[in-house]
């Protein structure tokens, strides 16, 4: 523990900063490892390893980005040592040529449809979780938990200018999927 | 003039570019940008009704994404066995 933070203010810290984030932190796990049993393994441990390293954190600064840091690290880590990530080195290379391939073409999805409106929250989940997991953790660290380009640069480590990308990329790999779903409902697009 | 500018002004043409526009709508929904360029921005959108459709467009797909997604939550069990374990620690437990 350090000297500068008491047992009783790691105490508070954990209760007032620390644990209120639960809910953010699982379903971040969650939307890495795609089940309950690693997902509770994952924030567990997260909290634990905030225990054992709370020195490194300062008082004051983002506690969210920095679980979320935590959270990451322990995720590539456990997947490095179970091996769960088949063709690491063909993975990397695909996220490095799509980060490469920055079009300037944004492509649209007309939401207004009644199509779309009509579209349930589960073909939503479901079409991001069919997403690289990069490519759906981006898109849950900036629109649903909010995080800035720089906040979510350093919980991922990657330079901003590849999270603009990998964003704009994840973000039109979903809407191909949502566009297929549609299309499936009947959906006729008119570009 | 590209052909999404056709409601452009003469004078609008030389201070307005689709491309350009399309590449900040990202930024802009995201918060990126700062209170200068969002105005500038905002002012492009007032020109050019092509750029104001595709901000619409992204705009709400940003809103559908964030409001439809399912947000998992932690249960209360495993709230109670991280206390239970970060008690452990402070009691010096390994």
């Amino acid at each position: 523990m350090s000297n500068e933070l008491t047992p009783k203010s790691a105490d508070h810290l954990f209760e007032v900063e620390f644990l209120p984030l639960a809910d953010s932190l699982y379903n971040f796990a969650y939307s890495l490892v795609l089940n309950e049993d690693d997902a509770n393994d994952l924030v567990q441990d997260t909290y634990l390893k905030a225990w054992r390293f709370i020195d490194s954190y300062q008082e004051g600064t983002n506690a969210k980005a920095w679980l979320f840091k935590i959270l990451k690290n322990t995720f590539i880590n456990e997947y490095r040592r179970r091996k769960l990530r088949p063709a690491e080195v063909d993975y990397e290379d695909f996220i490095t040529y799509h980060d490469a391939d920055e079009s300037t073409q944004i492509g649209s999805l007309d939401l207004r449809n009644e199509v779309f409106s009509r579209m349930l929250g589960d073909e939503m989940t479901k079409a991001i979780n069919e997403l690289p997991v990069d490519f759906r953790a981006i898109i849950l660290l900036c629109d649903v938990e909010e995080f800035s380009y720089e906040e979510i640069a350093k919980i991922i480590d990657i330079p901003i200018g590849t999270v603009r990308s990998r964003l704009f990329r994840a973000r039109n790999m979903l809407k191909e999927k949502l566009r297929d779903y549609a299309k499936l409902r009947g959906f006729k697009e008119i570009r | 003039m590209t052909e999404h500018q056709q409601d452009c002004t003469e004078e609008d043409y030389y201070e307005h570019n689709c491309r350009d526009t399309m590449q900040r709508v990202m930024l802009v929904l995201d918060g990126e940008l700062s209170q200068d360029e969002e105005l500038r921005f905002m002012y492009d959108l007032s020109i050019c009704s092509h750029c104001l459709e595709k901000y619409k467009i992204e705009k709400e797909f940003k809103l559908f994404l964030s409001s439809k997604v399912e947000k998992k939550r932690c249960t209360e069990d495993l709230k109670s066995k991280i206390r239970l374990q970060l008690a452990r620690l402070r009691g010096g437990e390994p």
